[in-house]
């Protein structure tokens, strides 16, 4: 019980303090069942590696109807099968489980278990097809090993980039089983973490027996976090290294990109996008409180932003406020608790973007 | 107590990880059944998730920790909340509903329920005593600090509690108990009562 507690309210009586007492006793049978799987889920999320993927399966709970584009939104996972995902992301992710699983090549419960597991990262689910709704509204550029250049309109990724679903069709199951020339599609991006708004590369290298496959088309696939769907964000055609290159100009939310090719699947890359969050003082009643006003695009309604304050062991949370609909929250501060300390916000990542720091500021003496 | 397997887990040591959770997860597991999640052990996994992947830049001592903990528990269970809100209405396996009945909550506190019956009487209590009662008691925080979490005055926090805290003591299973943990001796024979509630003497047995 609260030691303080009989200070603020007085003598508790008998009966009072023992229900009290009981409610902050030890541990009672059951409570604490689920150590094992918070270990696993600690050793699969601590580092920052793993934080990306998991920020995206920790958070991929329903998507907003809206989002969802009227489709029913899938159900709340139940904790055990929280905790197995983030320990099964740790395991998977280093074997050789999760290729396969991209490509759709698992035997289907295990496919379908796989996609229940890492769907938010692009794991298909044994009978899903991915949908090429429409252009993709990104540009491309052909050819170009390496190279980043971006020409707009270079290639619509309209009808003729609306060639063999990714991984999930069955080009994908055909690439590592094939017998004859057994193909691979690695895929990189150019930055894993981006600010809303700018572009991204997606680079890639097809390969037969270890050699770069010169002349062969390869489509950028790209489904963004929360949704379903996959759409063709572009083609570009490998060059006589095997090597091709993507540019995605304008990204705004976490997406998960794949290069499908003739024979062959890449893994899914994952791109988290970092809103800009700015952060303004200004001064409140009386000239004691000030406040500090936060406003950021690419973030939703209700997101999480944390105040910190500077302090001599780094950066110490303060409290938490909720974005409005317009992106915007407050809070108020103390001049004379916090005079000449430096404070700033952190939007907290969510499924569909990353966490993101604000500009510091200075909160300046009462008066 | 905590402060040094918090500055442990935050470097990523998995001792220090589990002193944490092995301190926090039961009260957590409480406060959210307090408030009413339908599935406190899905809630909590998500805040602890949350708590994980921001631990690295986490600053601050066991006091901001709970505070920070309990604050991420509090936001997923309004969420919780809402999306129920938008589902249709479903039976509730499981849920405080099998204890809503009066004589039920009175039999599981004297009968061996300990901890979920404690939860059961706090959770009778309108929503914001019993939020107010459960981030005071189960939280382990401090007025002002229940107050941010709530958005609401300190003073609004102080008048919730002891009201809060009134209506338990005015229970009938709460004076019922006041009288049996008096006794000198047990209802199961010549067991001497060693400062525990009865029932968790029963729980032993």
């Amino acid at each position: 019980m609260n030691p303080d507690l009989s200070a603020e309210t007085g003598p508790l009586e008998p009966g009072l303090a023992e229900v009290l007492r009981t409610l902050t006793a030890g541990p009672a049978p059951g409570e604490l069942a689920g150590e094992r799987d918070a270990l696993a889920m600690f050793r699969a999320n601590a580092g920052q590696s793993a934080t990306a993927l998991t920020t995206v399966l920790a958070t991929d709970a329903p998507a907003p109807p809206e989002a969802a584009g009227g489709r029913q939104a899938p159900r709340r996972l139940r904790w055990s099968a929280r905790w197995a995902i983030a320990a099964a992301t740790a395991v998977t992710l280093c074997g050789g489980m999760t290729a396969a699983a991209y490509a759709a090549v698992l035997p289907a419960p295990v496919q379908h278990l796989a996609h229940d597991v890492f769907g938010a990262v692009g794991v298909p689910d044994e009978q899903h097809q991915p949908s090429s709704s429409g252009p993709g509204g990104h540009s491309l550029q052909p050819g170009a090993a390496g190279s980043r250049r971006t020409s707009p309109g270079a290639a619509s990724p309209s009808s003729s980039a609306r060639g063999p679903a990714p991984g999930p069709s069955a080009s994908a199951s055909s690439s590592p089983g094939s017998a004859s020339s057994p193909r691979q599609l690695l895929a990189s991006a150019s930055a894993s973490i981006v600010t809303a708004g700018s572009q991204v590369v997606i680079e890639g290298q097809l390969q037969s027996s270890g050699a770069g496959v010169p002349g062969t088309e390869v489509t950028l696939w790209e489904r963004l976090t929360g949704h379903a769907a996959w759409q063709n964000a572009g083609n570009a055609t490998t060059n006589s290294a095997g090597n091709v290159a993507v540019t995605v100009p304008v990204l705004t939310q976490n997406a998960v990109f794949r290069l499908a090719g003739t024979g062959a699947v890449s893994p899914a890359v994952l791109v988290r996008v970092s809103p800009l969050v700015s952060a303004v003082l200004g001064e409140g009643s009386g000239g004691v409180i000030d406040v500090l006003a936060v406003s950021t695009q690419d973030a939703q309604s209700g997101n999480d932003v944390v105040l910190q304050v500077e302090t001599a062991s780094g950066w110490a949370y303060v409290r938490e406020n909720r974005l409005t609909a317009a992106g915007t929250t407050s809070f108020t501060l103390s001049g004379k608790r916090l005079q000449n300390r430096q404070v700033r916000v952190e939007l907290l990542g969510t499924l569909r973007h990353a966490g993101s720091i604000s500009n510091q500021v200075t909160v300046p003496p009462p008066g | 107590m905590l402060d040094a397997a918090l500055a442990r887990a935050s470097t990523g040591d998995e001792a220090g990880f589990l002193e944490l959770w092995r301190a926090l997860q039961p009260r957590l597991l409480r406060f959210l059944r307090v408030v009413g999640c339908d599935d406190p052990d899905d809630i909590a996994s998500e805040t602890w998730l949350q708590v994980v992947r921001d631990l690295h830049r986490f600053s601050g001592g066991e006091e901001d920790f709970r505070r920070w903990l309990f604050t991420i528990a509090r936001h997923r269970a309004v969420d919780a909340a809402r999306a129920r809100s938008r589902r249709p209405a479903a039976p509730v396996a499981g849920g405080l509903d099998i204890l809503a009945d009066r004589q039920q909550v009175e039999d599981q506190v004297l009968d061996g329920m300990s901890v979920q019956g404690a939860i059961a009487l706090l959770a009778r209590l309108s929503k914001d005593q019993a939020e107010a009662v459960a981030l005071r008691v189960i939280a382990g925080l401090d007025t002002p600090d229940v107050a941010r979490i709530l958005g609401k005055s300190p003073g609004a926090v102080r008048v919730a509690l002891h009201r809060g805290l009134r209506t338990l003591a005015a229970d009938p299973s709460v004076r019922a108990l006041a009288g049996r943990a008096a006794a000198t001796t047990s209802p199961f024979g010549s067991t001497e009562l060693t400062g525990q509630p009865f029932w968790a003497l029963k729980e032993v047995d």
